[in-house]
């Protein structure tokens, strides 16, 4: 036989005698109980010779079976020197369809995916996928894990709205405050007028009177409507919409707030920016994100300067600040859902992980450059051309993640 | 008649009520930051200082009061706030002799300037025990 393995002792032996075979066997077995014992899907692929063949399936626990709603015979022990009868992932089938994906990645591949369990009730599935490899290092076989984070996904989408709405709570320093200010002047400036009109010189003065209440009134209009396109439950619909009127409008939105602390905002647009398929409200929100972030970022006057510009298959966004920067670790970290250097502040750690979903789920490229003392850079480049997908819910898609596993993010 | 001081960065609520306030008789004038605030108060020794609270900046409203009192001890103060929380929470430090809630009626700050100018002297702002000589805000 010839062949030989590590023991754990370290000292070679050879296999093939029937007590090795035999204690192979009983290995196999409890492997084989352990993986049938957890409730996480696992399955086994082995990596296609051919990229246009498919992955087959060499294992599948009896969780995996019931993911893809397999029943028990078609995972039958296949007889010797038979194929499985399942002998490769659906693409038809969510949960096959994402291992299929997975063997097109060269490392760790993670993603969440739903699947309609029953007519009514929806999971979701977090996949973690690793290639194992051969002593040459090409990848013969990937190990997909699928973990149900139904429960953990429903808190997300919670924290995230609350996040939303935080948001509009944040820039407008107080919604009751903010309301309450043109309210207030309108109340005094009516209460006024009627004292006075029948004063026979009281007409410029009334006049005057009316014309607060009328732009008190607009200003209580605008905060509503910012309220409520925030807070509404939009699909996440794509249409060509200028970059430079999206950073406008997220300006107008973020101005008390970088006026309420003293900062100053620039605005550098290019002209030439093509139009770019977005959803124009969801890169507004990520704008009005950074500019948050950018004005908390200094202790003294923050200067946060936007500008947009034309680049070769898009749109480039670049949104700086010449605040305190970030040290090398923070920003390791700065896309971590839950990770916050504000947590006494209120911060949720949340803010930057959704601007990043929300850009990947727009094709697009998010970096950070930082230097401590100097200042950090948020560049979002968006193409003119995107991949449109359906159904998508991109903040759950969890592509963000993926794409730091396999790259890593850009230290200063 | 008396002279007030109204320190607010919202432009038009301080149109409303510099308007409101003329119209009732008294001599005002107005600041839109809490810098222009204290050194219109130390300019003009108002009777009255009306502060919001939230001036937009690290200096609120009751800040600028206390600073206007270490240089006009008997001026009164009145703070504005939309922040009702902060209010009912008791959150309110010593600095204003009295707390009016936004939005408010014409009767209301009216009334609140009347009584200011009408209650006790303000407290000395120059040190001493604050809690003896600070009393608790009063809610319109």
């Amino acid at each position: 036989m010839g062949q030989t393995a590590v023991s754990s002792t370290g000292v070679d032996e050879p296999i093939g005698t029937p007590g090795d075979f035999a204690r192979l066997q009983a290995e196999l077995r409890l492997l084989r109980l352990a993986t049938e014992a957890t409730e996480n899907g696992v399955v086994i692929t082995a990596q296609p010779a051919a990229s246009d063949l498919l992955p087959s399936v060499l294992y599948a626990n009896s969780a995996f079976a019931g993911l893809c709603r397999l029943t028990s015979s078609d995972l039958a022990e296949p007889a010797t020197g038979t194929a499985p009868s399942y002998a490769s992932p659906s693409p038809d089938d969510p949960v096959g369809k994402t291992v299929l994906e997975s063997h097109h990645s060269e490392g760790i591949f993670s993603t969440d995916v739903r699947v309609q369990k029953t007519e009514c009730a929806e999971i979701v599935l977090r996949l973690r996928s690793m290639p194992l490899r051969n002593p040459s290092g090409q990848i013969t076989h990937r190990v997909a894990i699928f973990r149900d984070i139904t429960q953990q996904a429903a808190l997300e989408e919670v924290a995230r709205r609350n996040e939303r709405l935080a948001c509009v709570g944040l820039l407008a320093a107080g919604i009751a405050h903010e309301i309450n200010n043109p309210t207030g002047a309108a109340l005094l400036a009516a209460e006024t007028a009627l004292a006075i009109m029948d004063s026979p010189q009281a007409g410029p003065q009334v006049a005057a009177c009316l014309q607060n209440i009328v732009k008190s009134m607009d200003r209580c209009g605008q905060i509503v409507r910012t309220l409520l396109r925030y807070s509404r439950e939009e699909p996440s619909e794509k249409q060509a919409c200028s970059i430079n009127d999206v950073a406008k409008q997220a300006l107008d939105v973020a101005r008390p707030y970088v006026d309420g602390r003293g900062a100053e905002l620039r605005l550098e647009l290019d002209p030439e920016a093509p139009l770019a398929p977005m959803n124009p409200l969801e890169i507004e929100l990520v704008v009005v994100n950074l500019i948050r972030n950018a004005v908390q970022a200094g202790n003294g006057k923050v200067i946060v300067t936007i500008r947009t510009q034309r680049t070769a298959d898009g749109v480039r966004m670049v949104v700086g600040d010449s605040g305190c920067g970030m040290t090398h670790e923070q920003l390791a970290r700065v896309f971590d859902p839950l990770y916050t250097t504000r947590r006494q502040l209120g911060g949720s750690g949340l803010g930057m992980s959704i601007a990043y979903g929300i850009i990947q789920g727009h094709d697009g490229q998010m970096e950070v450059e930082s230097k401590p003392g100097i200042g950090t850079t948020v560049i979002i480049d968006l193409p003119v051309a995107a991949h449109h997908e359906e159904g998508g819910r991109p903040a759950l898609r969890g592509a963000g993640r993926r794409a730091k596993e396999e790259h890593g993010w850009p230290a200063s | 008649m008396a002279r007030i001081l109204i320190v607010e960065d919202n432009q038009s609520f301080v149109d409303a009520l510099v308007f409101t306030l003329q119209m009732e008789g008294h001599q005002v004038w107005s600041a839109v930051s809490a810098d222009e605030g204290i050194q219109s108060g130390l300019a003009h020794h108002p009777d009255v200082v009306v502060a919001d609270w939230m001036l937009g900046s690290e200096v609120h409203g009751g800040e600028v009061c206390r600073r206007i009192q270490l240089a006009c001890p008997r001026v009164k103060s009145i703070i504005m706030t939309g922040y009702v929380d902060l209010v009912s929470k008791g959150a309110w430090p010593a600095a204003g002799e009295a707390v009016i809630e936004k939005p408010f009626h014409k009767e209301d700050i009216v009334g609140a300037i009347n009584r200011a100018l009408s209650g006790p002297p303000a407290p000395d702002a120059f040190g001493g025990n604050d809690t003896v000589h600070f009393q608790s805000p009063q809610v319109y």
